[in-house]
């Protein structure tokens, strides 16, 4: 760090040897988790409820979360897969639906899962359709069912059959053959009476065969079936009253061939079910916060325990917010941002927020599309934060006159584009208005000054590709090709390389072209003077060795302090500029390096 | 050239409109611009580009006016206006008929302190370390339920 407080480096770089610890303080851990195969996070209270911030243009920007599960169903099952539902808090605050296509759990999209279903719901938690239970079902017993053929025979000499009435059938079922000689009716089973008669055959309720319409006393004939038939064979005669009561079928030869067929079943019976000893999750109102609940089943086959695996969703558009320029909607604004925090997070009253230089800072910040694609998950305190990162949308956060606010680190036309033609200064100041005595001037550190190579890290991701860290080295051209380096984290919110291209080279320009800082007082009036403004202080010096002689530089306002004594006291960094006038810092960050 | 530096402070309810109070400390028993005389005395306004916390002291002498004042300000936070002019004395002590402002600021009561003879304000904002943490909410029981255990 310099040795004058009062020079505000863009950001502390990391320690690259503590980068891993650092990233555990950050959202990043939890937004670029490269885990992809993590078991799902589980929410607690206490923590804080994560904000994704995002919006996606012309396919640039959205955020990859891994949202905790605040209510938590399983079910194991061997014989249908395992099935899970989730129920996910995605954000504090209303965000639009999440689509299907973008929700994924481990390698793979849910939406290839069978059973899937995605519900996206603000100020409750989906749970009709989720069954948050959990549960391990046992292996199935299948219903069995098991058939034996047997075959079986019948023959017999002078087979009789008693009856009455005027018909007799004998009846074989799973019949193969049949065959009958010298049927006769008669009166007892050895009689030598024979009465007429004929007779008409059935297989399987169909007619088959018959004996003609005439009638007579002795039949034969035989039958044989490919495949086992129910097969009937009646005797009866048209005359009524002709046979005697009881009256008997006799047969000088009966055989036939017949199929038994026995089947033994033993029914399904359903695996055992076991309630785990875990719990899911009950109550809460989900207020103000945007919910999704997730389900769906792994096939039999599938890895073991991977339903346990983290939900990650792609969030095209965040939370819906008030707008600096108006309306109301998901931003990638890092002034939306900072707006929408000072009113929620500190309830900072409106009155005390300068929207006009956030209105500015949005639109600078739109020109060189310097967007906000990330979530807060830790929390942080907000004025160290917002001061924090101001400078990765080359920006500061500035309180002036009491409000807070955010201005461009280097002036603006217009247009809202950085100017790289010759600055006119707010204010001069000289002898004639700086308090004798006041004036001090502070040298930078020579380790400030050395060339360095910048780190810049940003996160690239696309909508199906989880976030990975990329870095792009800023350096001067032919300095600091081995070193040193110094890291500069944007992983949190920046994915794109032109936006982390561009921070660098302010840094690197800042570092290489600002000697100096000053601070005086005056008693000029000055009450118009605000942080950010740039001056211009021409200095007279005098000593014992050499002539008088004068310095005249411009310098960016740090900090003004008006007293009721009438005396200003101002802080400056110096603002190097081209023998043109032009700001050496903007045409090094806008032209590149 | 003689220069005089008068400072005005407005009290405001927290719905800004509603105004509770205008002093000026510097032409005692005298009304300039609706804002009657009481002494007070207050340290220099600070913009700056540091985020760091910027609040201003303003001492009263104490009185039973200033103190429920103030009661009040606290538990609803009120706004506070600071309003610092440069002008040139007239000679009858008269305040003169124009005045440049040169400095203002604008907060909310925040915390005072008391002793016998004076009463002291902040002025300045609820975005101060302890309070202001981003993201703004936390899960609580009542949000979420009971977790789940696995």
């Amino acid at each position: 760090m310099t040795s004058n407080p009062s020079y505000i480096a863009p950001q502390s770089a990391s320690a690259p040897i503590t980068t891993n610890l650092r990233k555990d303080e950050l959202a990043a851990l939890l937004t670029v988790d490269k885990d992809a195969t993590g078991q799902q996070r589980i929410i607690a209270t206490g923590n804080s409820i994560p904000l994704v911030f995002c919006r996606q243009t012309g396919g640039i920007g959205g955020a990859w979360v891994t949202p905790p599960a605040a209510r938590y169903g399983v079910e194991e099952n061997a014989n249908t897969g395992d099935y899970f539902a989730f129920g996910l808090v995605i954000s504090d605050g209303r965000i639009p639906a999440i689509g299907t296509a973008d929700i994924w759990k481990g390698p793979i999209r849910c939406n290839t899962l069978s059973e899937f279903g995605a519900t996206n719901a603000y100020g409750s938690m989906p749970s009709s359709s989720y069954d948050y239970t959990l549960t391990s079902v046992g292996p199935d017993t299948p219903a069995t069912s098991t058939t034996t053929t047997e075959r079986l025979s019948f023959a017999n000499s002078n087979v009789s059959y008693s009856f009455n009435g005027q018909s007799y059938t004998i009846t074989v079922n799973g019949c193969t053959s049949f065959s009958f000689t010298n049927s006769k009716i008669s009166n007892s089973p050895t009689s030598s009476a024979n009465y007429v008669h004929k007779w008409i055959a059935t297989t399987n309720g169909s007619a088959y065969a018959n004996s003609g319409a005439s009638e007579t006393t002795n039949y034969s004939d035989s039958f044989s079936f490919s495949t086992p038939t129910n097969f009937a064979i009646t005797f009866t005669t048209a005359f009524a009253n002709y046979w005697p009561q009881p009256a008997y079928l006799v047969f000088s030869e009966l055989s036939y061939n017949y199929t038994v067929t026995t089947t033994i079943t033993t029914p399904f019976v359903p695996g055992a079910v076991t309630n785990l000893p875990l719990y899911a999750g009950a109550g809460g109102t989900f207020a103000g916060m945007s919910t999704l609940a997730v389900r769906g089943r792994y096939a039999v086959d599938a890895e073991t325990g991977i339903y346990k695996q983290q939900i990650r969703c792609f969030v095209r558009n965040g939370v819906q917010v008030d707008r600096v320029l108006g309306g109301n909607g998901s931003s990638c604004s890092f002034p939306d941002l900072a707006y929408y925090l000072l009113k929620n997070a500190s309830k900072v009253s409106t009155r005390l927020i300068d929207l006009p230089s956030l209105q500015e800072a949005e639109e600078f910040n739109s020109n060189y599309e310097l967007f906000f694609n990330g979530v807060l998950a830790n929390s942080v305190n907000l004025r160290d934060y917002l001061a924090r990162v101001a400078p990765m949308f080359l920006l500061r956060f500035v309180q002036i006159n009491g409000k807070f606010g955010l201005r461009p680190v280097l002036p603006l036309d217009g247009s809202f584009n950085i100017r790289t033609d010759a600055i006119t200064p707010s204010y001069t100041f000289d002898d004639s208005n700086i308090v004798v005595g006041s004036f001090q001037k502070d040298y930078i550190n020579a380790s400030e000054r050395k060339p360095f190579c910048a780190l810049m890290t940003y996160r690239s991701q696309t909508e199906s590709l989880y976030g990975t860290p990329q870095t792009v080295e800023v350096r001067y051209s032919g300095t600091a090709t081995d070193g040193p380096f110094e890291q500069y984290d944007m992983e949190e919110f920046c994915t794109t390389q032109s936006h982390a291209t561009l921070v660098g080279r302010y840094i690197l320009a800042s570092r290489k072209h600002v000697t100096h800082t000053v601070s005086f007082q005056t008693t000029a009036l000055i009450g118009d003077l605000v942080p950010t403004d740039v001056i211009q202080v021409t200095w007279d010096y005098t000593s014992s060795l050499v002539a008088d002689g004068a310095t005249t530089y411009l310098y960016q306002v740090d900090s003004v302090s008006e007293g009721v004594d009438g005396v200003f006291r101002v802080e400056a960094t110096h603002f190097p500029t081209t023998a043109a006038g032009a700001s050496q810092v903007a045409i090094d960050t806008v032209a590149g390096i | 050239m003689t220069i005089g530096i008068a400072a005005f402070i407005t009290f405001r309810e927290s719905n800004y409109t509603t105004v509770v109070a205008r002093y000026q400390s510097y032409w005692p028993g005298q009304t300039v611009d609706d804002h009657t005389f009481y002494p007070f005395n207050t340290n220099a306004i600070v913009s700056n580009a540091s985020g760091g916390q910027e609040s201003i002291s303003v001492e009263f002498a104490v009185s039973n006016t200033i103190t429920s004042i103030v009661e009040a300000g606290i538990a609803d936070s009120h706004f506070v206006e600071l309003a610092f002019y440069q002008f040139t004395p007239t000679t009858s002590g008269a305040p003169p008929t124009s005045k440049t402002l040169f400095a203002s600021f604008i907060g909310e009561l925040v915390s005072a302190t008391q002793n016998e003879t004076t009463i002291t304000i902040q002025v300045g904002s609820t975005l101060n370390p302890v309070e202001a943490q981003a993201p703004p909410r936390k899960f609580t029981t009542t949000l979420i339920g009971e977790p789940p255990k696995i």
